[in-house]
């Protein structure tokens, strides 16, 4: 069955991008509390690089007066379709923008203008069922000596994903992931090397052929190894596998692995008894909080640790800061790089905040915000870690 | 060729990430929604786009575009609906909201000293920590500059208390079209920018000029203490004399309230309804009056209350409020008054293709009532809302007098139809003395049909010795 959103073109959405039609601008903004919410608009400045902007373009090449030319497809492939301009947008065009954002990309690859690392990443992800241009049969390399099976009919399927699999940080999470689900005596297993990209980011790329392909695949696998549940690493996964897959006749249940970790916690199945003295700020991804409203229950898993200290940031929960990582751009890498790059205003953020740790449950969110460390030469006063390796930490002493 | 010079050279001031000649990053400051241009019909197109962060890079800009006689555009948020920083004869936008520093927040002697990219919702967030708050006008984005506003002659939401926005100005500091930095008010004698008087004022040749005679860098605001209990309320009348002049200049002569403003059924409703509007039901006012009071503690905003209760007794007992109805109170407005900026109040150009344009006006309170029938009347001829909204200004002799409604901006011979009303709008409003502000080329063009010719050659004697390569945002009033 068809998903309404990826049988549109850009041209299904000709009447409505009239519909950012006050130049207001309130898109940039997160309100009451008037604080910068559009990641690409905060790294390129110009009016172009947020939903207003973005908007205009659209509007002048529909109407045929705007050529697709590299910096088009740059423009609007900086965005990391993180929502945020939904939370703010008060007109009826934060209904459409996102799809449209979309929709353009895929007309934009349509005529050639697709960004040089995205073509490679898209190419791979043909040839090998992942963006890093590594051989499929490597996938499950990262699980060498980690005491994890295949899966074989478990209670759950552990969809590592991607970053999981390819990327050490990625890999880490998994492994302390693995390591408490161990401890708690769960049912799972990974699909190693027979794993293959989720599709969220395709779609996001406006690949929507291919997203399509990718889900068929997945699905058939899941089916074919009789997977009942999945618990995704990723909240990207998460999203797509939720939102989407159903329309393709994925019948599993997903949920993202904080969802697991809390029941495990309020069922007793994982004690934590060891104190973890710290202050912790939680970021909020866009694909688990703004797209999927679970602002909570991460939340309720960092207040389980003992000794915990839970502080808030500016901007959370709905408005939360994306780091800069979603809308594919884990692929194009458009939003990193410089003083405002998104994940360092946001680690600047976080250090403002006095928190020692700022807890993550997405390893893009990983990845892009202990980079930023790095940048910002906070190693020595600010860690990220994933919510699984703090509660490890914390489950430590009386499990293991 | 000159556009790789400039370009180059405008990269060398501010770095090569912000300036650029790139068509599609151009689109978005080529039109103005509100100003009836759009992205596939600008109004102009710059030729190149820079984002300065200092004082000195200003400089540079306009030395540079003075060399090479390039037109220079300010622009901060391009929120202004009346296209005046869409850069008409080409060359280079200014983009200046990357200066958004808070300079200082002068708590003894109460002004504030802001950078051009310090929006309203920046600002606002300031002063709300420390317990002040500045009249930010009712209905623009969070994201619209205040130093812009003011230079507009913005309207607050307590106008009614201090005048429109431009009277606020305590001090400038501004970059100059031929480069040079010049201040004006106390600022210009010393670092404390208390107040715009008693000097020869030069603060005026800023004020209104929409960017045409120079950069302002720096501006003095006066800040105040925000009362923490306020309420808004409302009422109406079937009669517009009944509303503005048995209402709303005898109470304002009390100088109670800090906003008194009045709306048409339709203005009032704009928000609720999907475009095209209702009838206005029999039983529904014409107009309604808005009275905003504020006060330090409860027994204060109580006195307020009463003064206002007895007055609306008062006028009923003498029969001059004989089209009164009473209508819901609306604790929405107060959370809104309260909660400026407020990014809810363009609902009404919420509709598939819906634009959202105006006509406003500053005009004498006295001609509202004997104008707005025939706003009405032009506004109805063209299917349109008969929505206008007025606000005192300090005192009462004058206010802003503003129709405002949706339109189909996909549709280039509905904004045709709509430009032509808005121009037969204008004229009623001039007739009757008003002055548009935030004037569009047309509605520039149309007000110097009638302007003495001495204020022409004045305005023109001011822009040449100030501007003598007529840089600066050219091709407006007739300049
Ligand atoms: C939906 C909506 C509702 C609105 N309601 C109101 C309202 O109730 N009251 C009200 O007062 N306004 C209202 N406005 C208008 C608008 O928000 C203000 O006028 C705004 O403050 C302009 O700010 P800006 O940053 O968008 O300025 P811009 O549009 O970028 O610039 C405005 C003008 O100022 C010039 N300029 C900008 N900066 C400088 C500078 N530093 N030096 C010299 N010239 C400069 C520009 O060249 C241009 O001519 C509304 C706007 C919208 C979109
Ligand atoms: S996206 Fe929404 S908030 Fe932004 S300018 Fe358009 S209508 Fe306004
Ligand atoms: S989705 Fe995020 S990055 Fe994209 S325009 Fe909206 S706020 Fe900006």
């Amino acid at each position: 069955m068809a998903n309404s959103v990826l049988d549109k073109t850009i041209q299904d959405f000709k009447e409505d991008v009239y519909r950012c039609s006050f130049e207001c601008f309130n898109c940039t903004t997160f309100s009451p509390e008037f604080l910068p919410s559009c990641p690409a608009y905060e790294k390129y400045g110009y009016f172009t690089y947020a939903s207003r902007g973005r908007s205009g373009l659209m509007e002048a090449y529909l109407a045929g007066r705007l050529p697709i030319s590299e910096k088009m497809s740059e423009i609007m492939f900086s965005c990391s379709l993180c929502g945020a301009c939904r939370v703010c947008c008060q007109q009826d065009w934060k209904d459409y923008n996102i799809e449209a954002f979309m929709a353009m990309r895929g007309e934009i690859i349509e005529k050639g203008f697709a960004p040089a690392k995205l073509r490679d990443a898209l190419k791979s992800i043909q040839k090998y069922g992942n963006p890093y241009g590594v051989p499929g049969e490597k996938r499950g390399e990262w699980a060498t000596g980690v005491d994890v099976k295949e899966y074989s009919g478990q209670e759950y399927l552990l969809y590592v994903g991607d970053e999981g699999s390819f990327d050490v940080k990625g890999q880490n999470i998994a492994k302390s992931l693995i390591n408490v689900l161990n401890k708690a005596g769960v049912s799972f297993g990974i699909l190693g090397k027979d794993e293959i990209t989720d599709g969220h980011e395709v779609k996001a790329a406006g690949e929507f052929g291919l997203y399509e392909y990718l889900i068929e695949q997945n699905v058939e696998l899941f089916k074919k190894r009789g997977v009942k549940k999945v618990v995704t690493l990723s909240p990207h996964a998460y999203n797509a596998m939720k939102n989407d897959y159903p329309q393709y006749g994925a019948d599993f249940e997903v949920i993202h692995y904080t969802t697991l970790l809390n029941d495990l916690i309020k069922s007793g199945k994982i004690k934590l008894t060891s104190k973890v003295e710290s202050k912790v700020a939680y970021h909020d991804p866009c694909y688990l909080g703004r797209f999927n409203e679970d602002y909570d229950t991460p939340r309720e898993v960092l207040r389980a640790i003992p000794g915990l200290e839970l502080v808030n940031l500016l901007r959370e929960r709905d408005k939360s800061f994306c780091c800069g990582g979603g809308g594919a751009n884990s692929y194009t890498d458009l939003l990193s790089g410089g003083d405002n790059a998104p994940s360092r205003i946001r680690i600047r953020e976080i250090r403002d905040s006095g928190a020692d740790i700022v807890a993550v449950t997405c390893p893009i969110c990983m990845i892009m915000l202990e980079d930023a460390i790095k940048a910002e030469s906070l190693e020595d006063k600010l860690a990220v870690k994933d919510v699984s390796e703090l509660l490890l930490q914390s489950a430590a002493c009386c499990c293991g | 060729m000159k556009s790789d010079v400039v370009l180059k050279a405008l990269q060398d001031i501010v770095g090569e990430e912000w300036a650029t000649s790139d068509e599609a990053t151009l689109v978005p400051y080529s039109y103005d929604i509100g100003g009836l241009s759009t992205p596939s019909r600008p109004a102009g197109r710059g030729e190149f786009v820079v984002m300065p962060q200092t004082v000195e890079q200003i400089q540079e800009i306009i030395k540079l575009a003075n060399i090479e006689k390039v037109p220079v555009t300010p622009i901060v948020f391009g929120s202004n609906m009346g296209g005046v920083a869409i850069p008409l004869e080409g060359g280079i936008v200014l983009d200046l909201h990357r200066m958004n520093k808070i300079i200082e927040v002068n708590e003894v002697d109460n002004y504030a000293i802001v950078e051009p990219g310090v929006s309203m919702g920046m600002f606002e967030r300031e002063l709300r920590g420390r317990g002040y708050w500045f009249p930010l006008p009712m209905s623009p984005p969070n994201a619209s500059s205040v130093v812009a506003n003011l230079l507009l002659t913005g309207i607050g939401h307590f106008a009614s208390k201090i005048g429109c926005q431009s009277d606020l100005i305590n001090g400038v500091e501004v970059v100059l079209p031929t480069g040079e930095l010049a201040r004006g008010g106390s600022c210009a004698f010393s670092e404390h920018w208390h107040s715009r008087y008693p000097i020869p004022d030069v603060i005026g040749l800023f004020v209104g000029w929409q960017g045409m005679t120079g950069v302002v860098t720096k501006m003095s605001v006066p800040i105040f203490k925000r009362p923490p209990y306020q309420m808004s309320t409302g009422f109406g009348f079937d009669d517009y004399t009944e509303a503005i002049m048995n209402c709303m200049i005898p109470f304002q002569a009390r100088d109670i309230a800090h906003d008194v403003s009045a709306a048409t059924w339709s203005f009032h409703n704009i928000q609720k309804f999907k475009h095209p509007m209702p009838e206005r039901p029999k039983e529904d006012p014409k107009m309604y009056v808005y009275m905003s009071l504020c006060g330090f503690t409860e027994e204060e905003l109580n006195f307020k209350k009463k003064i206002l209760d007895d007055f609306l007794n008062t006028q009923k007992k003498a029969g001059l409020f004989t089209s009164y109805k009473e209508v819901p109170p609306s604790p929405d407005l107060t959370e809104i008054i309260r909660n400026i900026p407020n990014p809810r109040s363009f609902k009404f150009s919420d509709f598939k293709r819906g634009g959202g344009a105006w006509v406003g006006s500053i005009t004498a309170a006295s001609q509202w009532p004997i104008a707005l029938p025939k706003l009405d009347e032009i506004m109805i001829k063209y299917d349109v809302p008969p929505s206008t909204r007025c606000t005192l200004l300090k005192g009462s002799n004058c206010g802003m007098f503003r129709c405002r409604w949706g339109y189909d901006s996909g549709n280039w011979d509905e904004i045709q139809r709509i430009l032509e009303m808005s121009k037969e709008l204008l004229r009623v409003i001039l007739e009757h003395g008003g002055l548009m502000y935030k004037a569009p080329v047309w509605g520039s063009d149309i007000m110097l049909e009638k302007a003495h010719p001495g204020y022409k050659l004045l305005m023109q004697k001011i822009k040449k010795m100030l501007d003598p390569n007529n840089i600066m945002n050219p091709g407006r009033w007739g300049l």
